[in-house]
């Protein structure tokens, strides 16, 4: 599994470890929806949406990007199975993200919810790059 | 004493001290006892994360954490920390994504006795008539943005304002339900958006409404004020701000984050992200912050009226009968405003509670008229399987803690460790066994939230009873607990 669960008292803590920038992103994405639910079927009608961000740090970048899914998670009760053509570019002093999230529409009670995600905080949040892979620490707000 | 590499100074048996060193700015101070300091705080980061607090520019006397400290992000849950309001900072972190989540305690003139056959009826309507679980919403029709805004603005009066209790209800509540200066265009649409229809719901985690017995009684003068009696059937309701209080937080911790340069902080940890008190970034924070908490008190206001229709649905008496009224509604993840003494003078600080409860001692103006004498009600919820219990302020709590005690238990295990310990019990039966109803979304949120996974709540609430901080007042016994 490229990404590890740490154990946290109050919370829930990760660690991930990516070759790719991209990759590292991605799976942070799918350890937070491990977190969040337990559905890995969306029925056969899927659509498309496409998440952009624009931060001034990679780590704003992540903080951003888990928070746009898990506001679709919750709150739209819309959850992603495939991330694609997931890019992160650096322009103009700033880092943009732009990916496409293949999901669904779920019903609540369908959901099959673990916990109640609050928020991505930034505490020990550190994106860097050793030994050729790039990894991070990601603390959830439970 | 060491815990992990820091020492720590014993200042009594049941305070202990950090000196200053690095970038601290004041020393840490820790309420605990030896045993728990052994047991609970060698293994996780609370402690640096009290050190990193102390480096909190503006910070005033001491980092401080109460007994119920574990490991957060930025600040520990369980800490406290003031700041000068003119050189000061104001951080999200030392709040909280559940801004405003607190306790509310009402009681009823009804008695163990009276209710033992109907436990599982009331349970089953209270878990009706209250939505709870992630993402619980409905409990009242779903609320324009304007009507949404009013809420914001006028806290708790609005569900006074809307038949959800009696006007009396804000006297009893922390700041009278309402905190002043909450302007709501500070606050996102998408904030906005998540608390349409949140009003009135209970939510998941360790969030809960709770029926209890008084089980015993500690000072019969107190608890005769604050209206209690023993085997007396009273509520305890747990919960925040929802949706719209996490995005709040997290909308302002991204302006603040990227502030640092701005200001020249150089934190230790970027969930401590802050601005100036005084700044426009500052303001606008405690504005949108003040607006979450309005949110919060009239969501426990609602969840209050609905817990008693359920009683008068269950049992068939009347509101007389039943003589269901609220006793106190504290906040315990809120950053206020207060004048405390410094160094001998009476100054304006900006108090951080993130998992904290206010303690005001006696003849206090900031208290309700009935509680001049007892000092304000401090209401600490223990696991779903022990006892809560009630405590008053005090003096000395003034005078050390910045008029704060506890606010819980406070995590044992991980909800990890508590699955895996859960698996193959039957939790439900077990709590069956010791006269405890239990209704909840599923397996998961009772095995999480089993009481082993807790701390005992009562060496929480004495380390603050024999310091002085809160001194205790009733012991509550749980018997019917619905959750998310």
């Amino acid at each position: 599994m490229p990404y590890k669960f740490l154990d946290h008292t109050a919370d829930v803590a990760f660690e991930v470890e990516s070759e790719t920038l991209e990759g590292l992103f991605v799976d942070s994405a799918f350890a937070l929806k491990e977190v969040a639910c337990e559905l890995s079927n969306i029925g056969s009608k899927s659509e498309t949406k496409i998440i952009n961000c624009n931060e001034i740090t990679l780590e704003l970048l992540l903080v951003e990007f888990l928070n746009q899914l898990n506001f679709l998670i919750f709150f739209k009760k819309w959850i992603f199975t495939t991330i694609q053509k997931l890019s992160i570019n650096k322009a103009d002093g700033e880092i943009n993200l732009s990916c496409e999230l293949i999901g669904n529409k779920i019903d609540a009670e369908a959901c099959n919810f673990k916990v109640e995600i609050k928020a991505i905080t930034f505490h020990q949040m550190k994106i860097e790059k050793r030994k050729g892979k790039y990894s991070t620490k990601v603390v959830l707000d439970i | 004493m060491k815990v992990r590499d820091i020492e720590l100074i014993k200042i009594s048996d049941n305070l202990w001290e950090i000196p200053k060193f690095g970038g601290m700015l004041v020393p840490g101070r820790i309420y605990s006892s030896q045993k728990m300091i052994e047991t609970t705080l060698q293994n996780d980061e609370a402690i640096n994360q009290v050190i990193n607090v102390a480096c909190l520019p503006g910070i005033q006397k001491y980092s401080l954490a109460m007994p119920d400290i574990h490991w957060g992000y930025g600040f520990p849950i369980g800490g406290v920390a003031a700041t000068d309001i003119d050189n000061g900072v104001i951080s999200p972190g030392g709040v909280g994504y559940d801004i405003n989540c607190g306790v509310r305690l009402a009681k009823t003139n009804l008695i163990y006795n009276e209710v033992k056959n109907k436990i599982q009826k009331l349970v089953e309507n209270l878990f009706k008539n209250i939505p709870t679980g992630v993402g619980a919403s409905g409990a009242i029709k779903k609320l324009s943005k304007e009507e949404l805004k009013k809420i914001l603005r006028k806290g708790s009066n609005w569900a006074i304002e809307n038949g959800f209790g009696k006007d009396e209800d804000v006297l009893l509540t922390e700041e009278n339900g309402c905190l002043k200066d909450a302007d709501p265009s500070n606050v996102s649409e998408k904030a906005i958006e998540r608390g349409l229809d949140q009003a009135g719901t209970l939510g998941s985690g360790n969030h809960f409404l709770e029926v209890d017995i008084v089980e015993e009684i500690f000072d019969r003068e107190k608890a005769s004020i604050f209206g209690l009696f023993k085997d007396q059937i009273v509520i305890q309701i747990h919960t925040g701000s929802r949706g719209l209080g996490y995005q709040i937080c997290d909308d302002y911790l991204k302006t603040l984050v990227s502030l640092e340069k701005k200001y020249a902080f150089n934190l230790p940890d970027k969930q401590l992200a802050c601005a100036p008190i005084k700044s426009v970034e500052g303001q606008d924070y405690l504005s949108a912050m003040r607006c979450a908490a309005n949110f919060a008190w009239n969501n426990r206001q609602i969840i209050m009226h609905l817990a008693k229709k359920s009683f008068e649905d269950t049992f068939n008496i009347s509101e007389n009968e039943l003589g269901f009224s609220l006793i106190y509604d504290v906040c315990h993840n809120i950053a206020k405003v207060e004048e405390h003494e410094i160094d001998g003078k009476m100054k304006k600080v900006c108090v951080h509670r993130k998992g904290a409860t206010r303690a005001f001692p006696p003849k206090n103006k900031f208290i309700p008229e009935k509680y001049k004498t007892s000092g304000q009600p401090v209401l600490i919820p223990g696991d779903m399987g022990r006892y809560s219990f009630v405590c008053a302020g005090t003096e000395k709590a003034m005078q050390e803690t910045f008029g704060s005690s506890c606010h819980g238990a406070g995590r044992l295990q991980s909800r990890h460790k508590a699955m895996k310990e859960a698996k193959g019990k039957d939790l439900l039966s077990e709590l069956n066994k010791q006269g405890i109803v239990i209704q909840a979304k599923g397996f998961r949120t009772i095995a999480e939230e089993m009481p082993q996974a807790y701390k005992d709540v009562s060496e929480v609430v004495d380390v603050m009873h024999n310091a002085g901080i809160s001194t205790k007042v009733a012991k509550l016994k749980p018997i019917g607990v619905i959750k998310g």
